[in-house]
């Protein structure tokens, strides 16, 4: 018998009037079984109209709304968002940002495979999807994998952290795989979508899939720098924690894991791009400081060739060609140990 | 006649079978009336459990995790108890009798004020006793959004030295599990003082342990905490400026070379345990946040230090020890404050 469940969007909306229109059709043209679909907007109090144009779709459609009286920042928005959720039944779970848009079949198909292969420890799938610019123009990111895969938790993790800033990916949930701990990150006060899904992927395998089946919003990161830290922060939290000895991986894995060394490089490589990067901005101070932090990261960089060209570049006012500078996000098979589906 | 309001003293403990008896004993002889005891002892290796279960006939009630659920613990704490004030005893850590009466008397008379800090000694393995200088200069009660930056450059006070409110805990969304626990600590005293008043008393009323498996000293070496700390001071004043707070913005720098500052001291610590490569790190990262750090003699010291080759090194103990000049501190408290006598909590 064929397995019936719902599915929740939710779209947490903060001033966003003239984005909400195309999210919510979107959603409206999935392929998935509608009346399974259950649309659920929370408003974090906007002020221009907004929450009245929800409550127009809602007297037109099925979409639920909710409204807040406080404003909240974006991960307690997001906590107070799911506890809305207590009274709906449904399986699974997507979250929709104003202006991100959910190309047709994405839920059907993400709904497929979590059937075809979540358990109890993996609760996630991670899509790739495109870039929607300003003017409404779809840009393509370069997949991070060369191949659908499943991802253990912390051990591969890290590895995911290393992948461009600008990246961005489209997650689909089991209920109550969000994990509680969210609402206490206080520095995720300025997550990026990546970080948001980082702390997710503690608690959770992750499945990956290379197609794109969505279009989110382009976004620009904040001081490098900073982008730099909280991933170092986060594969730090991760080597802490993971108990994951080979012995330990569940049957499926292969037992081999990526080294803490094999990270470290590709957070560098990551790093190095975005400090020749600053040095054409003319932004030497930024670059500097990225240096400093290559060094912190991997004392024995010294030698290292486009290191040194950055470190001339920034002496001479040099203009660096990026090409030498190969993205630390092409894409790349899957780390080692996972497994390929 | 009224009752006296419950008060729950949570002691978390992972491998403290050695110091648990005394703290379990510290939280028995308080001079107040109505008090739960809960140890919860995370998965501990050692016979930490035996030395807690000796204590049940006294009323304290025990449990244990399944495994080690790290700071976690707390969180299962705050639901396993149910009093209107709570403390987080460390395992390691003593309160004096008086603590907890002292400190409900101000809560009590002033239902403003989400938690109250006091002051502490630090104490040794051996039991020996190391006076420190209370933080500020008397005691008061103060708004919280004054405080504010404060706790962007220190912790004033760990959690054996504090009483909370449990309603305000629990609206802050209680303790980050996040962080190692000097984060852990300066991030609940700053959420706190978002939404509450603050309450500070000159009196030593805990004794802070200081000894090699403290974990803030494992979050050293595995160099998490520097880490921790720059994201949670750049989230604070994020979230200050959207309180309307514009001293903690103001404060941002300031808190960068606090945070330098301190990577140095770390720098010499590790020196001081001949791990140079570490020590490197530290001195990198203070760069990285407070880049006119180069200027100052502790920086030019501490980087001197390092560049030893290995054979200078290992004859300049005398040095790493004389680095540092270190700061008496007695603050005068924050802005707005009320000061308060001590009749009115006795």
């Amino acid at each position: 018998m064929k397995n019936i469940y719902n599915v929740v969007v939710l779209l947490l909306t903060d001033n966003c009037l003239k984005q909400i229109d195309t999210s919510i059709e979107s959603i409206h043209s999935q392929t998935f079984e509608q009346k399974r679909l259950k649309i659920v907007a929370v408003d974090n109090g906007s002020t221009d109209g907004t929450y009245e144009r929800l409550i127009k779709y809602a007297r037109e459609s099925e979409l639920a709304v909710f409204r807040l009286r406080e404003r909240f920042l974006p991960t307690r928005l997001l906590c107070h968002a799911l506890s809305f959720l207590d009274y709906i039944n449904y399986k699974y779970i997507t979250i929709l940002r104003p202006g991100d848009i959910l190309y047709p079949d994405f839920i059907a198909r993400c709904a497929d495979i979590m059937e075809k292969y979540s358990d109890c420890e993996r609760g996630i799938l991670i899509s790739e999807t495109d870039i929607r610019e300003e003017s409404g123009k779809l840009k393509q990111q370069s997949p991070i994998f060369t191949n659908n895969c499943i991802l253990r938790k912390k051990v591969h993790y890290p590895y995911l952290l290393t992948t461009g800033f600008e990246h961005k990916v489209q997650s689909f949930y089991c209920r109550g795989m969000i994990p509680l701990i969210l609402p206490e990150l206080p520095f995720a006060v300025d997550h990026t979508a990546w970080f948001k899904m980082a702390n997710y992927l503690f608690a959770n395998d992750c499945i990956y899939i290379r197609e794109s089946l969505s279009a989110i919003r382009d976004t620009a990161y904040e001081d490098p720098v900073h982008e730099l830290m909280l991933r170092l922060y986060q594969i730090t939290r991760c080597e802490i924690t993971s108990s994951h000895r080979p012995a330990d991986m569940p049957p499926g894995y292969t037992g081999k894991v990526p080294s803490a060394k094999q990270v470290r490089d590709r957070l560098c490589r990551l790093a190095l791009k975005y400090a020749a990067q600053a040095v054409n901005q003319g932004n030497n101070k930024i670059a500097d400081k990225i240096l400093l932090f290559i060094e912190m990261v991997e004392a024995d960089i010294l030698n290292n060739e486009e290191y040194n060209l950055v470190k001339q570049a920034i002496k001479n006012s040099d203009h660096l060609e990026m090409e030498k500078f190969r993205p630390a996000w092409e894409t790349v098979s899957p780390p080692q140990g996972a497994v390929i589906i | 006649m009224k009752k006296a309001p419950l008060v729950s003293i949570m002691i978390p403990n992972r491998n403290h079978a050695g110091f648990l008896g005394t703290c379990i004993e510290s939280a028995l002889n308080q001079t107040y009336d109505n008090i739960e005891i809960v140890v919860l002892d995370n998965c501990s290796d050692d016979n930490s459990i035996d030395v807690a279960s000796r204590y049940i006939n006294r009323g304290v009630s025990v449990c244990r995790n399944p495994h080690n659920i790290f700071n976690n613990s707390y969180k299962v704490l705050s639901r396993l108890t149910q009093g209107k004030y709570m403390t987080l005893l460390c395992a390691d850590d003593l309160i004096k009798p008086e603590f907890i009466k002292k400190c409900v008397n101000i809560m009590e008379k002033n239902s403003e004020v989400g938690y109250v800090h006091c002051e502490r000694d630090y104490i040794d393995t051996y039991g020996k006793i190391t006076e420190l200088d209370p933080f500020y200069n008397c005691s008061f009660i103060a708004p919280g959004h004054s405080a504010l930056p404060i706790y962007m450059l220190t912790d004033v006070a760990q959690p054996a030295q504090c009483l909370f409110r449990r309603s305000t805990f629990n609206s802050v969304h209680g303790y980050d599990t996040e962080f190692d626990h000097t984060n852990a600590d300066k991030e609940l005293w700053f959420k706190l003082s978002l939404i509450s008043d603050y309450a500070y008393l000159r009196e030593k009323l805990a004794l802070i342990r200081i000894h090699e498996a403290r974990e803030s000293i494992i979050g050293f070496r595995n160099f998490f905490h520097p880490l921790a700390m720059y994201l949670s001071i750049d989230s604070q004043a994020k979230r200050g400026a959207l309180s309307g707070c514009s001293n903690v913005v103001e404060r941002l720098p300031a808190a960068f070379e606090k945070l330098a500052g301190e990577s140095l001291q770390i720098a010499l610590s590790c020196l001081k345990e001949n791990d140079r490569g570490l020590a490197k790190k530290y001195l990198l990262f203070s760069r990285i946040v407070f880049s006119d750090i180069v200027n100052t003699e502790n920086f030019n010291n501490v980087s001197e230090l390092c560049a030893r080759d290995d054979d200078t090194f290992k004859n300049s103990n005398d040095d790493v020890e004389n680095v540092f000049v270190y700061r008496k501190r007695s603050y005068p408290p924050p802005e707005g404050y009320t000061m308060i006598e001590e009749n009115h909590y006795q």
